[in-house]
């Protein structure tokens, strides 16, 4: 017999422009910066590749039973859906627009996404810290934003992170959710780790049923625009604000996770401990739905056990005079807790991830606890984020667990501190990767380096990889580019580092002068895209 | 990268009132092409193409294309990332239709 | 008569008990451990040796030729490879270490390139390259295999095999081995108590070894649906148009290809439409693609019989029996030989893919540096003279090839459908094979030509469908095939003029002379557009393998 599936519209096998024609109401989409102006990328020429007239976005506005919603959609088939500096530009213009215009209901992401794009690498990811800013200030401003995921690429890199930030995520049994990509930590880490090429087990640890058994999506959806459409509007109902409580809650959602499940590998092990006696993949939507609404809350976990952590003085730390008092910590994870205190004035509090160790899931969710607590207790209290990582960890076990999530709530806490008149900077003194970077980086009110920092979206060779370009001609093209070189050099001019603090300047009396002086850092920074996604927002903002 | 300009003129114009239209996407063997109005009886094709070498193939595809579709007062863009001709030439066909559609 | 000059008689059967009784050294009974598997077959295999190390185009003797390749050198030399499959690189160690030396087979696949590389540099004899049903037949006459080792899925202790659906070459070698004083080495999954049923009977089999793994078989036949573009659909489109319904085929083989996965595809949604259901496509010489199963479950198939499996399919072939072949036990029971022969005398259409295509209709899949062999396609691609029952579609074919005068006969239709362009804007249709400089280069006696152009009847592009048979000399032909060759240099080379008049005289169809619209061509017309779908159309029967999952 005929499936009913075959009747209704496949969201995984739609381009980004069908699935928004069917899923806001008929003929309501109005496109912002269409094909016709021929808003492409700068960059990719250079790589000899073709450009798409559209960027692989498509944004715009349109109604969802009948209310003014705005919307973007990736089109993965184009570059893998990847945010470059136009590509993002237009996500951010449109999140701005929502914090700012009356009348706007939700925005509706329909992400489809590798990450980062690696040849416009810094613009990427610049993009995607500032993405997620706008996305935490609309929902701030009430406006719910739903992360509607299905596609071919899945959800990856920074959009992991994105979607992790928005108000509730509707995924499919084909969605895809993580931070690290299966082939990414391959690479890294070895076949043994991950078999990208083995497709159930990667459907297992990222796909959408795991997701949404593990609560890291909302809602779970068959594969087709309607049911994308029902969904979307049933979230929408009752999206959580965006406030110190909510996440409070969710700090206490994952960390409950993180116990209970924590030392799981593969999905099976987590059906296990969840009582489910059959194997997931092998019962139909339906059931899975049945299943997922019967499932009995697992025990509780072990409390996390205590990290051990010592003193450290942070002069011999960073490698540069640091003459206020401070009482600053270090755990073997790396995370970094304390508080400095000038001559005159408040405290400032300190979080940061050190010795160039990854950011894994439980080291997230320290940080964001103290800066929550630093919330709750000292309303205004300055934050300094010291940043020396590797980036996030790659593992099976960590992005099974929805490693995308704990970051994305690490950047939200970041955030939220900041709309709640905490001042944030950050502080970038070794290596500064991907993701982490994101989270602890560039969703700070800005960031400041020491000469010896060295942030990276990801290295030449790696790049080089993937991109299939030699890797002398990329070495010669970031002399002249600075949209996808690593370095402290390209952040800089791309004003993703507002000022590098040099061994001739006292760092503790300049952070004292910064912290003084909101505002003035930034005013002077012009992030790529800056201009676009200014006008992105004014025509979204009309109605 | 290669770009080919390829212009007809003195072409009855395109039915439809529809200002612009887009099909196809630029993903491997596969080509964007975005078709939009204009004043006169002309049909100006660009093209950037990721396969250099085929300049004589489009020029055969697009002189088909303005036999069978008479697309005046038309200006295409394409952005192909190595389509084989005869997608080239449905996604023509496909867009002289999308054209032909209300606006 | 004196004893001196007496004649043996039984030479052989005493080397093979010699043998026998050499291998028995490593075994108990016929029971060999995996550990011994070398020195059994050092023990069983002389120098110079027929030998056929079973590789079929799906089902592989994995652990034998792994072992196979590991024998010394010094002991095992100058075998004569006689086999249908070359697709593991243990079978081109075999030559790489100078253990064997020559080779007879039928298809190499993955490693066509390997081969071509080994024929040039000499470490590879050449007999020949042959279809299935030659080198078959030629185990029977002058290529009998003195040794054939071969791929099971169980044994009991006796020593009965059970092949499970992948049957494929098993009875044949063993046939032709066992009969003739051969040894029958087998690797098994597993051993059993009792085999559910008896493939191989034990009398036919030496040795039984319980390999390490199961062996591999490859999902070859497997064509995810969202590979399909409109393409496809528009072609498959006009092959059922233009040749199904026009001469009502109801018995077929198709190759495996997109868009032959197409035309499955296509014919619960366009063939219904059509009102073909019943009249065309009902009975087939197939293995059991996974994209047959919407035409399957909509009730237009008949009946099919199988050259090999497909991996994930097993249980939803035992639950339709009505349709395939099945033993006793509910499994499939397919036979490569016994379908080779199906197709070939008993299907009145061959439809398939190819690689080039010249401005005779001559076919190959040899590109310069590969040689990928024939497989069966040559056997149903080809007009089988020896048929002498008629059929509708077999009449129609042969009264539009017929010339003037002379006796009715009928004709198979011999199809090839392919896209103008292949891999890398390569042109399928050219003025010169690429096989014909290889084999000038590399010596071979015969071109490898996969599908004569005098056996071609029609040719199905996306420009339109170019009928052969209605051309009368050979400028007509090469016009007609021009005249659907897109946008190829040898498309744009056409006599326009004569491409008009073939076109007046239906020698070429276009879609609009076969009222189809272009831009209908789409994918929704699929009556699956993902594996995910069939999985659906199965009632969740078909278990597709990992590697055509996403979920």
């Amino acid at each position: 017999m005929r499936p009913d599936a075959l009747v209704a519209t496949s969201w995984y096998e739609s381009s980004a422009r069908e699935r928004l024609a069917e899923l806001l109401d008929p003929g309501s989409f109005t496109e912002i910066i269409p094909p016709t102006e021929r808003c492409i990328s700068p960059h990719l020429a250079g790589f000899d590749l073709p450009s798409a007239f559209d960027d692989g976005i498509v944004i715009g506005s349109g109604r969802l039973e009948g209310n003014r919603v705005l919307v973007a959609a990736q089109e993965s088939s184009f570059l893998g859906g990847t945010f470059g500096e136009v590509h993002g530009a237009k996500m951010i213009g449109l999140l701005r627009a929502a914090a700012g215009s009356s009348g706007v209901s939700a925005v509706l992401l329909l992400l489809d996404t590798g990450g980062v794009r690696l040849q416009e690498a810094n613009a990427g990811e610049i993009a995607v810290g500032q993405a997620i800013v706008a996305l935490l200030e609309a929902r701030a401003a009430g406006v719910p934003v739903l992360a509607l995921i299905g596609g071919r690429a899945g959800c990856f890199g920074g959009g992991g992170l994105i979607a992790g930030s928005c108000s509730a995520v509707v995924i499919s049994e084909q969605g895809r959710l993580g931070v690290s990509g299966p082939e990414v930590i391959e690479t890294n880490r070895g076949v043994e780790e991950f078999d990208a090429r083995d497709r159930p087990l990667v459907w297992r640890i990222t796909g959408g049923r795991t997701r949404r058994l593990l609560g890291i999506a909302d809602a779970y959806v068959e594969d087709t625009i309607d049911a994308f459409r029902t969904a979307a509007n049933r979230l929408l109902a009752d999206a959580p604000p965006l406030d110190l409580p909510v996440l409070l809650a969710e700090h206490e959602t994952l960390a409950q996770r993180l116990a209970i499940f924590g030392d799981c590998r593969d999905a099976p092990e987590i059906w296990q401990l969840l009582h489910l006696l059959t194997a997931v993949q092998d019962v139909s939507d339906a059931a899975f739905e049945k299943m997922v609404a019967g499932l009995q809350a697992p025990p509780d976990g072990p409390a996390a056990l205590a990290v051990a952590s010592q003193p450290v003085v942070l002069s011999e730390m960073l490698g540069v005079a640091f003459d206020w008092r401070h009482q600053v910590t270090i755990d073997t994870d790396g995370v970094i807790l304390g508080n400095a205190h000038p001559p005159s004035g408040v405290p400032m509090a300190i979080v940061g991830l050190a010795k160039g160790l990854p950011l894994g899931a439980a080291a997230a969710l320290r940080l964001s606890a103290a800066v929550q607590s630093v919330m709750q207790s000292a309303p205004s209290q300055p934050i300094l984020v010291l940043v020396d990582t590797e980036g996030q960890t790659m593992s099976r076990g960590e992005e099974l667990l929805g490693l995308s999530q704990a970051i994305a709530h690490l950047a939200k806490t970041i955030v939220l501190a900041r709309l709640s008149g905490h001042r944030v900077i950050a502080l970038l003194y070794g290596k500064a990767v991907a993701a982490a970077f994101i989270a602890l980086g560039l969703v700070a009110e800005t960031a400041l380096a020491l000469p010896k920092a060295d942030p990276a979206v990801m290295n030449l060779a790696a790049i080089a990889r993937v991109t299939k370009l030699p890797l002398a001609h990329l070495e010669s093209m970031s002399q002249t580019t600075p949209v996808f070189a690593p370095g402290l050099g390209p952040m800089l001019r791309l004003g993703a580092i507002s000022e590098i603090i040099g061994p001739d300047i006292n760092l503790a009396t300049r952070l004292g002068e910064i912290f003084a002086t909101p505002g003035k850092l930034v005013a002077n920074v012009a992030l790529p895209g800056a201009d676009l996604a200014r006008r992105v927002q004014a025509e979204a903002s009309r109605e | 990268m290669e770009t080919i300009d390829i212009c007809h003129s003195g072409l009855k114009p395109l039915p439809g009132r529809k200002p612009w239209a887009l099909v196809g996407v630029v993903a491997s063997g596969n080509l964007e092409v975005l078709l939009e109005r204009e004043e006169g009886d002309r049909c100006y094709v660009h093209i950037e193409t990721s396969v250099p070498g085929f300049a004589t193939v489009w020029r055969a595809v697009v002189e088909d294309f303005v036999t069978r579709a008479a697309p005046g007062g038309l200006r295409i863009s394409i952005n192909d990332c190595g389509a084989r001709p005869d997608t080239v030439s449905l996604r023509l066909l496909q867009g002289a239709r999308l054209m032909e559609d209300a606006p | 008569m004196t004893t001196a000059t007496r004649k043996v008689w039984d030479a052989a059967r005493q080397d093979r008990n010699a043998r026998r009784a050499a291998g028995a050294a490593f075994a108990d009974g016929k029971l060999v451990p995996a550990a011994n598997t070398t020195a059994l077959l050092e023990s069983v295999i002389c120098p110079g040796d027929r030998l056929c190390v079973e590789g079929d185009n799906q089902k592989q003797a994995d652990h034998l030729a792994a072992a196979l390749a590991a024998a010394d050198p010094a002991k095992l030399y100058d075998l004569h490879i006689v086999q249908s499959g070359v697709v593991l690189p243990e079978h081109i160690d075999l030559f790489r270490r100078g253990i064997a030396k020559k080779l007879d087979f039928s298809y190499s696949g993955p490693q066509s390139t390997a081969i071509a590389r080994a024929l040039r540099a000499g470490t590879i004899e050449l007999g020949a390259i042959h279809t299935y049903l030659e080198l078959f037949a030629r185990y029977f006459v002058d290529l009998t295999p003195n040794v054939a080792l071969i791929a099971a899925v169980s044994a009991d202790r006796e020593g009965n095999l059970y092949t499970g659906a992948n049957t494929e070459d098993t009875p044949t070698i063993v046939e032709a081995t066992a009969f003739k004083n051969g040894i029958v080495v087998a690797q098994v999954n597993t051993l059993v108590d009792r085999v559910p049923r008896v493939d191989i009977p034990a009398d036919q089999v030496d040795f039984v070894i319980v390999a390490p793994r199961p062996f591999y078989v490859e999902p070859l036949f497997t064509r995810d649906p969202a590979s399909l573009t409109e393409l496809h659909v528009l072609m498959a489109m006009l092959a059922i148009r233009g040749i199904y319904a026009e001469y009502g085929i109801r018995r077929l083989n198709h190759g495996i290809g997109f868009s032959t996965a197409a035309i499955e595809l296509l014919l619960p949604t366009y063939g219904e439409q059509l009102g073909l259901k019943g009249k065309i496509a009902t009975h087939w010489a197939l293995n059991p693609h996974p994209t047959l199963i919407p035409a399957i479950e909509s009730g237009w198939v008949e009946q099919i019989h199988c050259f090999g499996s497909e991996v994930g399919m097993q249980d939803y072939i035992a639950a339709r029996p009505d349709i395939f072949f099945t033993g006793r036990d509910g499994s499939l029971r397919s036979n490569r030989a016994l379908c080779q022969v199906a197709g070939l005398y008993a299907c009145d259409l061959f439809i398939g893919s190819t690689l080039q295509i010249d401005l005779a209709g001559n076919s190959s899949t040899v590109l310069r540096d590969r040689i990928a062999g024939f497989g069966g396609a040559p056997n149903m691609g080809s007009d089988p003279h020896g048929r002498r029952h008629p059929s509708e579609p077999w009449l129609k074919a042969g009264r539009e090839g017929a010339s003037e005068q002379g006796m009715a006969q009928g004709r198979k239709l011999v199809v090839q459908m392919v896209e103008s362009f292949g891999d890398k804007m390569a042109p399928v249709f050219v003025e010169e094979l690429d096989c014909v400089a290889l084999a000038d280069e590399l010596k071979l006696d015969l071109v490898p030509i996969m599908i004569r152009g005098d056996d071609v009847t029609h040719i199905v592009t996306a420009e339109g469908i170019a009928n052969l048979l209605l051309c009368r000399t050979a400028g007509e032909r090469e016009q007609a095939i021009r005249g659907v060759a897109g946008y190829t240099d040898v498309g744009r080379g056409r006599d326009k003029a004569m491409v008009a008049r073939l076109r007046e005289r239906r020698a070429i169809l276009y879609p609009e002379d076969l009222g189809i619209d272009v831009l209908e061509a789409q994918r929704h017309l699929l009556a699956a557009r993902s594996i995910k779908d069939l999985v659906r159309w199965s009632e969740g029967l078909y278990q597709p393998p990992g590697k055509f999952r996403n979920w």
